[in-house]
């Protein structure tokens, strides 16, 4: 509690230091994160919001209304018409089905920010650990590596590399992992050092367990909490890197569906239909706010000083 | 001395540097322990005492390679210890086990007590049939039952978690055990229970403690022969009464004398200790307590003492009181 | 003797995800005037918390359930938030137990005690720090000059209590509310500041309630004690009387848990068992699972039975030896 709050009579917000038994009001951990989750009606959205948009991605042929659409048949007769009973939310100049291109659009956008994400921890988590494990020379030389990585902005990198291997979702995919995995390093790195001065860790040298047993018993399962945070928001960034790179021509390729794509293919009609463009937008502004708000949360319901 | 030493202590030196040294020019230099000497004897209990900052929390890691030593030697069991490195440093260790203060954080929050209990087992290769019977027969001795063996350390109370760490520790039958504030963190009823629990232990096992301690009573109450520390030194050492009764050194009466004891009131008068405890980056020069010695004379300032015999089981650090013993 | 301090009947609760936790109940205590009164119990007694209600400081989602707390007869539970500004700080003061993380590390000292004399006092700037260089002064802090230009981390832990018992003098308080104020001192700067806190309640007749674990403290330097088990109180009396003739057989425990050179070489007499989780849903008396007396009269909760001058207990044992 800092004193001049106190002083200036403001209310104090830490608990009593040693008054009460936390563990009295602990749930064990994933009641508590239901519990927060039901409580928070934005984080509540946002679980429903990301549950949909992978149903939508993995089921997209039996919820689409236009299945052969959404995978990309022409349609000219119908083109650009606005919402209607007929189109749910109009449709695109090829007379395609917009509702049924944006729920065939959340395969790519779910799908490579997934596996980003995950290609991402799995590169960058063990390079951190060993780094802050181990420190010294280890360290620098990892880090310095990382730093190569980082010193450039990782849409500019990402389009570097596509442009190189030709333009591509799986491309993409491989070009911004490329740009991501240190972020994971540096964050691990730095978990992983605060941890290895934690006595668990000295209590476990002292048994005479090895350097490499600690790191994966006693290192990595403490550091997925913060990974666990960071890669939800992450997830939400990489959607829209991917929808960016489809949007100028460099991931997802027609006819294939892809929300970035849509947009752009929606520009020059955005006087004669709204429709086409807004949707997609919308999709992706909430997909994003989703993951974001959901990583926020999370990091809430993980935060020490609230999870005692 | 008709017993054997089990850990033989000699000129143990632990510099730190400080980080960022090199704009300034010079490194500048922690050092948290200079010249120590010191006999653990095979089935004692040696207390460790003095203020924060004196080096006997570093002490007690550097005996056990935890911390590696700048200077010095190290022999355990007959081993010179700060020889050793990998694998033969980390099968000794089984023989040498340690106990923190804090047993909520010295055990791993997301492992069960049972997965922390059987890593020593499974680290030092012992036969898998073993370990279920050893962990049994021992958390039933600390006063656990195999009730507590799938819970998580959050889920146990401070004294139950301390038994815990106790169990693991003893689990490969060392031969020493450094106790590193082991009843810091517990409330006195429970503080009560653990000392009680590492008396009996080391009577039936005949075990040997570094018990390292701020708290000179329950120092006292447990320690065979007491080792007082002060900013890097040994400053005095020897047995628990004749610390107790009759201190040499005038640290240890200052320390003695500050504690808090129930039923006494000397808080109206007591010729205090003034002043605090200088930097370890810079200690004075000779002897490093002359700046706050209520005795110090000038030479204090210009040659360090040494250790020698100011009674029959007692050494200590000091000019002035050797010469009154001569 | 007059009360400065008196608190009635008060009860502290918590709600949280499993419920209500009742952490106070019915804790009645009466600090006099000039007076160092001890507040003792382990942790999870309710200690802290009772101490941060007087301030009404308690955290969220810890509110009081019911009590009173008069200082000088002036109810503070009824004070609103505007009001009770005017109180912390002013005429009741508080020292934390970790001096460092109660400074704010930016400002210098100087600059934080000059925030809070002009918090509670319209006074101008020069007159503001010749009043914070000699109440520096008067807590024997050497070279206040310097101290004053010193940021937190520059001084050592006790020179950093010092100066948080300066910040809490220096609206002159009639009571200072210290919980744990040494505890993460060494033992020798500890007698520093346990002296000067016995100085400033003789000689500026300040009284304080001083929170701790440790009975020796409470030996040094109270004048009366109260001992708090499971969110009550178990005993009352003045120190001396207290530690050398306790009653309630808690406070026996107590005692006798604390290794003393007497008893060098045998088992020291630990308490089995441990404190109740939830003490508001116990019935009975809070200490009957872990009583080496109790009885079948432990089912009900017993009152605070006064069994001598300034001594009350908290167990029908005493009733019985004194009702006959």
């Amino acid at each position: 509690m800092s004193l001049s709050r106190l002083f200036l009579g403001k209310r104090g917000e830490e608990p009593p230091d040693n008054d009460f038994d936390p563990s009295l009001v602990q749930r064990s951990g994933w009641a508590h994160t239901l519990y927060v989750i039901r409580r928070d009606v934005l984080a509540m959205f946002s679980v429903l919001w990301i549950a949909a948009m992978l149903i939508s991605a993995i089921a997209a042929p039996l919820l689409a209304p236009y299945p052969e659409q959404g995978a990309g048949r022409n349609n000219v007769d119908d083109r650009l018409l606005p919402p209607s009973t007929q189109y749910l939310l109009g449709t695109d100049e090829l007379g395609r089905d917009v509702l049924s291109r944006l729920i065939y659009g959340a395969r790519p956008a779910m799908s490579s920010s997934l596996v980003v994400v995950a290609v991402a921890v799995l590169i960058g988590t063990p390079l951190g650990a060993i780094a802050g494990y181990f420190g010294g020379w280890v360290d620098e030389i990892i880090m310095r590596f990382t730093d190569l990585f980082l010193a450039f902005p990782s849409l500019l990198l990402a389009m570097a590399i596509v442009a190189l291997l030709g333009p591509s979702l799986m491309n993409a995919v491989i070009a911004l992992v490329a740009s991501w995995w240190p972020w994971y390093t540096r964050l691990v790195r730095s978990t992983t050092r605060s941890l290895r001065e934690q006595y668990f860790v000295e209590a476990a040298r002292s048994i005479g367990v090895s350097d490499a047993m600690i790191i994966w018993r006693h290192i990595l399962p403490n550091t997925i909490t913060p990974i666990l945070v960071q890669s939800t928001i992450d997830i939400g960034t990489v959607i829209l890197a991917t929808t960016s790179l489809a949007f100028i021509g460099l991931g997802t390729q027609a006819p294939n569906a892809d929300w970035g794509l849509m947009i752009e293919g929606a520009r020059q009609f955005l006087r004669q239909a709204w429709w086409y463009s807004i949707f997609p937008g919308a999709a992706i502004f909430l997909t994003v706010l989703a993951f974001n708000l959901l990583g926020d949360t999370l990091r809430d319901i993980f935060d020490p000083r609230q999870y005692r | 001395m008709d017993k054997q030493a089990l850990v033989t202590v000699r000129g143990l030196v632990k510099h730190f540097p400080l980080p960022g040294g090199w704009l300034s020019g010079k490194r500048r230099i922690v050092q948290a322990l200079d010249n120590i000497n010191l006999d653990i004897v095979q089935g004692e209990v040696l207390g460790l005492v003095g203020e924060s900052g004196c080096g006997k929390t570093t002490l007690g890691r550097c005996i056990l390679q935890l911390i590696r030593p700048t200077e010095g030697s190290v022999q355990f069991d007959g081993d010179e210890l700060t020889q050793l490195r990998g694998d033969t440093l980390r099968r000794k260790r089984a023989h040498m086990q340690i106990v923190f203060q804090n047993p909520l954080v010295s055990l791993s929050p997301r492992r069960t007590i049972q997965q922390s209990l059987t890593e020593p087992l499974s680290t030092h290769h012992m036969p898998r049939e073993e370990w279920m019977p050893r962990i049994d027969a021992l958390m039933q001795r600390v006063g656990l039952g195999i009730q507590h063996l799938d819970r998580y350390p959050h889920e146990l109370s401070g004294g139950q978690l301390q038994r815990v760490s106790i169990a693991r520790a003893l689990l490969l039958e060392p031969k020493l055990l450094v106790l590193d504030e082991p009843t810091s963190a517990l409330d006195v009823s429970v503080q009560a229970q653990i000392i009680n629990l590492l008396d009996e232990l080391r009577r039936e096992i005949g075990l040997t403690y570094l018990f390292i301690s701020h708290d000179l009573s329950v120092v006292e109450h447990l320690s065979d022969r007491i080792g007082v520390m002060y900013l890097g030194k040994l400053v005095e050492i020897g047995n628990t009464e004749q610390i107790m009764k009759q201190p040499s050194h005038p640290y240890t009466k200052a320390l003695l004398q500050s504690v808090p004891r129930v039923g006494s009131r000397r808080m109206h008068e007591a010729p205090l200790l003034e002043g605090n405890v200088p930097s370890p980056i810079n200690p004075p020069s000779g002897c490093r307590f002359h700046t706050r010695c209520p005795i110090a004379e000038a030479i204090c300032q210009q040659s360090e003492p040494i250790l020698e015999a100011t009674g029959a089981a007692q050494w200590a650090a000091c000019h002035l009181t050797i010469k009154e013993t001569l | 003797m007059k009360p400065l301090l008196d608190i009635q009947n008060l009860h502290i609760a918590f709600d949280t995800s499993c419920g209500k936790l009742r952490v106070v109940n019915d804790i009645s205590l009466v600090i006099e005037e000039g007076q160092i009164f001890g507040l003792v119990g382990e942790s999870g007694c309710g200690k802290s918390v009772t101490s941060l209600a007087i301030l009404q400081l308690i955290p969220k989602p810890g509110h009081i359930t019911h009590g009173k707390i008069l200082f000088r007869g002036d109810d503070l539970l009824a004070k609103s938030q505007r009001e009770m500004q005017q109180v912390r700080g002013g005429k009741i003061a508080m020292i934390f137990q970790d001096p460092f993380t109660s400074l704010n590390p930016v400002f210098k000292v100087g600059r934080q005690l000059l925030d809070v004399i002009r918090q509670h006092h319209k006074i101008d700037k020069k007159e503001a720090k010749k009043r914070v260089l000699s109440t520096l002064d008067s807590v024997d802090l050497p070279d206040v000059e310097r101290i004053f230009e010193s940021y937190p981390h520059e001084l050592s832990g006790g020179q950093q209590q010092r100066v948080m018992i300066a910040m809490a003098l220096i609206s002159e308080p009639s009571l200072i509310i210290a919980d744990e104020p040494t505890t993460a001192l060494d033992v020798t700067i500890q007698a520093q500041i346990l002296r000067l806190l016995r100085q400033l309640c003789d000689e500026r007749g300040i009284s304080i309630l001083l929170i701790t674990h440790d009975l020796g403290v409470i030996s040094e330097v109270c004048d009366k004690v109260t001992v708090l088990y499971a969110g009550a109180v178990v005993e009352t009396a003045s120190t001396d009387e207290l530690l050398a003739n306790p009653q309630h057989p808690y406070t026996q425990g107590l005692l006798a848990a604390i290794p003393q050179s007497a008893q060098k070489g045998q088992a020291l007499q630990a308490i089995a068992g441990v404190v109740p989780a939830n003490p508001g849903a116990i019935t009975g008396c809070v200490f009957a699972s872990r009583c080496p007396h109790v009885y079948d009269r432990c089912e009900h909760k017993p009152s605070l039975f006064t069994i001598g001058e300034n001594h009350q207990s908290a167990c029908f044992l005493q009733e019985e030896v004194t009702h006959g």
